[in-house]
């Protein structure tokens, strides 16, 4: 990994169109802007992280459907 | 067009049918193209979300809003513009639903609602910003306490 030092204000560029800008920080919590094209999504890693494992946990399986099913029709 | 599936056997479709998934699913890039295959039994709000790539690929899908009323999140300049929506009519939102062995533990998952396009037949799941849960449960608590008394 690369590890930069940077201060309040100053940006990085990844690329030729991502830009992550130092706005503010403390202690533990660093705010940062990030300017990237639309096509690239950016998202908080656990939660991108938990989402995908989300998904895995969904495949579908006809046969839970059917006790899900018969779980609505007793209510 | 026939697929075969593993959970439905063979399932018709048509060109039209088929939803179209740039990015995919997450956990999922590579699988780009799915059809609904909407549920037989018209009381039942589970549908599934069948890749036509991959035969054991499929997602049970309902609508958010039946099961929280309140459901809302912003539809941002840049998914409007990725997904070419130009009216709210074209817009479907359905979320996964995972199924638990324990069915009362089964959850929806409403941080990752899979918005669809109607008139393109685009589709895409997308992360909101909104602080809502992954796994919500499906059965309010309230259900839950009922059958407890019966």
């Amino acid at each position: 990994m690369l590890i930069l030092s940077r201060k309040k204000d100053e940006s990085l560029i990844i690329g030729e169109n991502i830009k992550i800008k130092i706005i503010e920080f403390d202690e533990n919590r660093v705010k940062i802007g990030i300017e990237a094209p639309k096509d690239v999504e950016i998202h908080r890693l656990e939660v991108f992280e938990k989402i995908q494992e989300e998904n895995k946990s969904a495949i579908a399986d006809r046969e839970k459907l059917k006790k899900l099913a018969n779980a609505i029709k007793s209510k | 067009m026939k697929i075969k599936t593993y959970y439905f056997g063979d399932v018709e479709y048509t060109e039209e049918d088929v939803i179209h998934f740039e990015e995919g699913m997450y956990g999922f890039g590579g699988m780009k193209d799915f059809i609904i295959i909407y549920n037989p039994e018209d009381d039942l709000p589970f549908h599934w979300l069948q890749s036509i790539d991959d035969d054991r690929l499929s997602f049970i899908i309902t609508s958010p809003f039946l099961f929280v009323d309140d459901y809302d999140f912003e539809l941002t300049d840049k998914i409007v513009e990725k997904m070419d929506l130009r009216e709210d009519s074209e817009v479907v939102v359905y979320c996964i639903t995972v199924i638990n062995d324990d069915i009362q533990t089964s959850t929806i998952n409403l941080k990752a609602p899979i918005i669809l396009n109607k008139r393109t037949k685009h589709g895409k799941q997308h992360i909101i910003e909104e602080d809502y849960p992954y796994k919500y449960l499906l059965f309010s608590k309230e259900l839950t306490a009922k059958e407890g008394e019966e």
